[in-house]
C-alpha cells in the first residue's frame, strides 16, 4: 500500500507562561492509503497537535513530514497553502463553515481557489451534496442547518477538492450520540469508496470502536497502535 | 478575484449595524464634501462672472511696454489705433466684442471739497452690449449722446461729495504732455461696485470725455468679451497669432492673471476645502478602520478555517480590502444621493449669508451640482475605504492559523 502521510520523529513543544509543554516527544506514524484511522488519548495527549502537523497548519520543532509523496518539512506554513489546497481536508468539532455562504458555497469554496471549469465545479459539488444527503439544503445558510447537517456539509466540503487525506479533530463532540454515529458511517462510507484516507481525533470509545485502526496516545508518545500490533502479530504467525 | 469579491460582498451584510455605522459616516462625509464644494464652486463661478462683467472682461490688449515700463506721463505706452485693433479681433469666432478704455485719476471737486478719484473713460453702449454694466443705484447710464459731458459717481464717492444726479462737478486731471487740465460734467447717474473701497473713490465718464480731459486720441486698453470662459486661454492664443501677424506688437492678459482677489479666493478656500477633505478622510478611516477590525476579531476562527483550506494570506488580505472598497463604492453611492438631495433642498431653501467683508450685499446660497465634485468625492470615498481596510486585512492576514482555529 502507498503512504499517504509518513511522520518521522516529530517532536513539538509548547511554551505556556514558563513552563514547557511537551506535545510530541520523537513520534513516527506512518498512515497508508486508504486507511480510517481514529487517533484517541485524553486530553492534552497530542491528538490535535498531531493533526494540525500534519494538515500543514502548525510546524514541528523536529522531525519530518512527508504527504502523498511530497516532504514538505523544510517549507513554511504559508507556501504550504497549495498542498492544504490540493492534497488535503479538514473536518473540525465546531463545523467551522463560513456563515454568510450558503451550504452549497461552502463545499464550492475550496474549488473556487483552484482553476477548476465551472461546469466541473458545479458538478463536483452537486455530486457531492447529494451523496451527503443534502441536495434539498444547498440554498440554507449554516445557520438554518441542524449540527448533523452542518457537519455533513464540513465532510462535503473536506472532500471535494479530491484530497487524499482528510483530517477530523473530534468531529463527532458537538453532537449527540445518534448523529455521531451517522456521521462516523458517512465517514466510513466515503472512505471506503473513494479510498481516502481519514484520520481523526476522539476520545469518545463508541466512535473509537468504528476505526480500523487506533492509534492511542498519551503525553505526546504513542501508547498502542492496533495495525503495529496486528503486524507483529503476524509476524509472529508467519515465524511459528 | 471575482469569487473573492463574492464573499466579500456577502460580509458587508453580515453585521448590519456596524454597517450602518461605516455607511453613515462615509454618507455624511460624502455629503458634507459635496455641499462644501459646491459652494465653494458657486462662490468661484460667482466671483470669476463678477470680476469678468465687472469690467475686467476675458481678456486685455495693451501696448506691450505698459506691463513692463512705467509711464513718466499718462497714456505714455497706451494703444493709438484701437479702431483698427478692434477691427482685426472682431471676426474672430468665440468673440463677442471689444471696446477701449481709458484709465485715469485726478482730482473731483463740487467747488467746496476736493477728493481723489479711479476714473475710466467707457464705450457705454459697447459696455451695455457686452454685460460690462455696473450697479445703478439711482439717475441714468451714460450715453455717448449725451449733450453735456457726463460722468457717474460711486455711492461712496457720491456720499463724499454730496452729490445728487443733476449736479455739476469739475473733473481736473495732467494732460498726456504733463499740463493740468480740467472740465465740467454733470453727474448723470450713481453706481455701486459691490466693493467698498472702490466705492469711495470710483468715476465713470464717457471715452471722449476722459481723452478731452488728458488731451489725446490714445487709449490705455481693449477689453475683449467672450462667449464663453472656458475659451479664454484658447483665445488669449489665437488672438495673440493673429496681432502678431497683423503687425501689433501687444500684450494680451486673461482676466485670472489680473484678478489678484479671484486668484486670492480661490487660493484660500481652495487650501480650506482640501483640509476640510483631509479631516473627513481622516475621520472616515479612523472610524471604519475601527469597524473593520471589529469584523475582522469576530472572523478569526474563519480566517484561520479559509487558509485552512489553502486561501492564501495575499487572498485573506484581498478579501478585507475588497470588502472596503465595495463598501466605500456603495457609501460613495448613497453618499453621491444624500448629497445630490441635500443640495436641492438647501437651494430651495434659499438661505442667505450675511454680507461678506468687504462687500455691500448679503449673499444668497446656490450651490451648483457639479459632476466632477461628485466624481471626485466618489472616488475620494472609495480610496478612503481601501486606505481604512489595510490595516485590519493586514491583521487579518498575519493570523497563525492555528491561533485563529482555536479562537473562541
Amino acid at each position: 500500500m502507498k503512504p499517504v502521510i509518513v511522520v518521522e520523529r516529530v517532536s513539538k513543544s509548547y511554551h505556556l507562561d514558563r513552563t514547557e509543554v511537551r506535545a510530541l516527544q520523537d513520534l513516527d506514524i506512518t498512515i497508508e492509503e486508504g486507511e480510517f484511522t481514529a487517533l484517541a488519548g485524553p486530553s492534552g495527549s497530542g491528538k490535535t497537535t498531531l493533526l494540525n502537523i500534519i494538515g500543514c497548519i502548525d510546524k514541528p520543532d523536529r522531525g519530518r513530514l512527508v504527504l502523498d509523496g511530497v516532504d514538505v518539512t523544510e517549507r513554511s506554513l504559508n507556501s504550504l497553502a497549495s498542498v492544504r489546497r490540493e492534497r488535503l481536508g479538514y473536518i473540525f468539532q465546531l463545523f467551522n463553515l463560513i456563515p454568510v455562504l450558503t451550504a452549497y458555497e461552502n463545499v464550492e469554496y475550496p474549488l473556487l481557489l483552484t482553476n477548476m471549469p465551472g461546469a466541473e465545479r458545479r458538478n463536483r459539488v452537486k455530486t457531492l451534496m447529494e451523496r451527503v444527503g443534502l441536495a434539498g439544503k444547498s440554498r440554507h445558510k449554516p445557520g438554518q442547518l441542524s449540527g448533523g447537517e452542518r457537519q455533513r456539509v464540513a465532510i462535503a466540503r473536506a472532500l471535494v477538492s479530491g484530497p487524499a487525506a482528510v483530517l477530523a479533530d473530534e468531529p463527532t463532540a458537538n453532537l449527540d450520540s445518534v448523529t455521531s454515529s451517522e456521521i462516523l458511517d458517512l465517514m466510513q462510507e466515503l472512505n471506503r469508496e473513494r479510498g481516502v484516507v481519514f484520520l481523526f481525533s476522539t476520545h469518545d470509545p463508541r466512535i473509537v470502536s468504528k476505526a480500523r485502526r487506533v492509534v492511542r496516545l498519551l503525553d505526546g508518545k504513542i501508547l498502542e497502535d492496533t495495525a503495529a500490533a496486528a503486524a507483529a502479530q503476524a509476524e509472529i504467525a508467519v515465524l511459528h | 478575484m471575482l469569487k473573492l469579491s463574492r464573499i466579500a460582498f456577502k460580509n458587508i451584510f453580515r453585521n448590519k449595524r456596524r454597517t450602518l455605522i461605516t455607511f453613515s459616516v462615509i454618507i455624511f462625509g460624502s455629503a458634507a464634501l459635496l455641499v462644501a464644494g459646491g459652494f465653494i464652486r458657486y462662490m468661484f463661478d460667482g466671483l470669476a462672472a463678477m470680476t469678468i462683467r465687472g469690467g475686467l472682461g476675458h481678456l486685455q490688449l495693451v501696448h506691450a511696454d505698459q506691463l513692463h515700463q512705467e509711464e513718466q506721463k499718462p497714456l505714455q505706452y497706451g494703444l493709438v489705433d484701437a479702431d483698427k485693433i478692434a477691427r482685426v479681433i472682431s471676426g474672430v469666432e468665440g468673440v463677442v466684442g471689444s471696446t477701449a478704455r481709458v484709465d485715469f485719476n485726478g482730482l473731483l471737486s463740487n467747488g467746496d471739497k476736493s477728493v481723489i478719484f479711479l476714473g475710466t473713460g467707457v464705450e457705454p453702449e459697447k459696455e451695455k452690449a457686452l454685460g460690462y454694466e455696473t450697479e445703478l443705484l439711482s439717475g441714468a447710464s451714460l450715453t455717448s449722446e449725451g449733450g453735456r459731458f457726463q460722468v457717474m459717481l460711486a455711492t461712496g464717492l457720491a456720499r463724499s461729495l454730496k452729490s445728487n444726479v443733476g449736479d455739476t462737478l469739475t473733473l481736473m486731471s495732467t494732460t498726456t504732455e504733463g499740463a493740468l487740465n480740467a472740465i465740467d460734467v454733470a453727474v448723470v447717474g450713481i453706481f455701486s461696485t459691490g466693493i467698498t473701497e472702490y466705492d469711495e473713490r470710483a468715476i465713470r465718464v464717457p471715452l471722449p470725455v476722459a481723452q478731452k480731459l488728458l488731451d489725446t486720441e490714445k487709449v490705455s486698453k481693449l477689453v475683449v468679451g467672450l462667449a464663453q470662459t472656458s475659451d479664454t486661454d484658447r483665445l488669449h492664443d489665437l488672438l495673440m497669432s493673429r496681432l502678431s501677424s497683423a503687425g501689433y506688437p501687444l500684450e494680451i492678459r486673461r482676466w485670472y492673471e489680473m484678478a489678484t482677489f479671484y486668484q486670492a479666493v480661490v487660493r484660500m478656500f481652495g487650501a480650506i476645502f482640501r483640509i476640510l477633505g483631509t479631516i473627513i478622510f481622516v475621520l472616515v478611516v479612523l472610524s471604519s478602520s475601527n469597524t473593520m477590525l471589529m469584523a475582522v476579531f469576530e472572523r478569526v476562527r474563519e480566517i484561520g478555517t479559509l487558509m485552512a483550506f489553502g486561501t492564501t494570506r495575499l487572498k485573506i488580505l484581498s478579501i478585507f480590502v475588497i470588502e472596503g472598497t465595495f463598501m466605500g463604492i456603495l457609501g460613495g453611492v448613497l453618499g453621491s444621493v444624500v448629497g445630490f438631495f441635500t443640495i436641492k433642498a438647501m437651494n430651495r431653501a434659499h438661505l442667505v449669508l450675511p454680507t461678506p467683508p468687504g462687500n455691500t450685499r448679503p449673499f444668497l446660497i446656490t450651490i451648483p451640482l457639479v459632476p466632477g465634485i461628485f466624481v471626485g468625492v466618489f472616488l475620494l470615498m472609495i480610496a478612503t475605504m481601501v486606505v481604512a481596510s489595510l490595516l485590519p486585512a493586514w491583521r487579518a492576514s498575519r493570523l497563525k492559523i492555528v491561533d485563529a482555529l482555536n479562537h473562541i
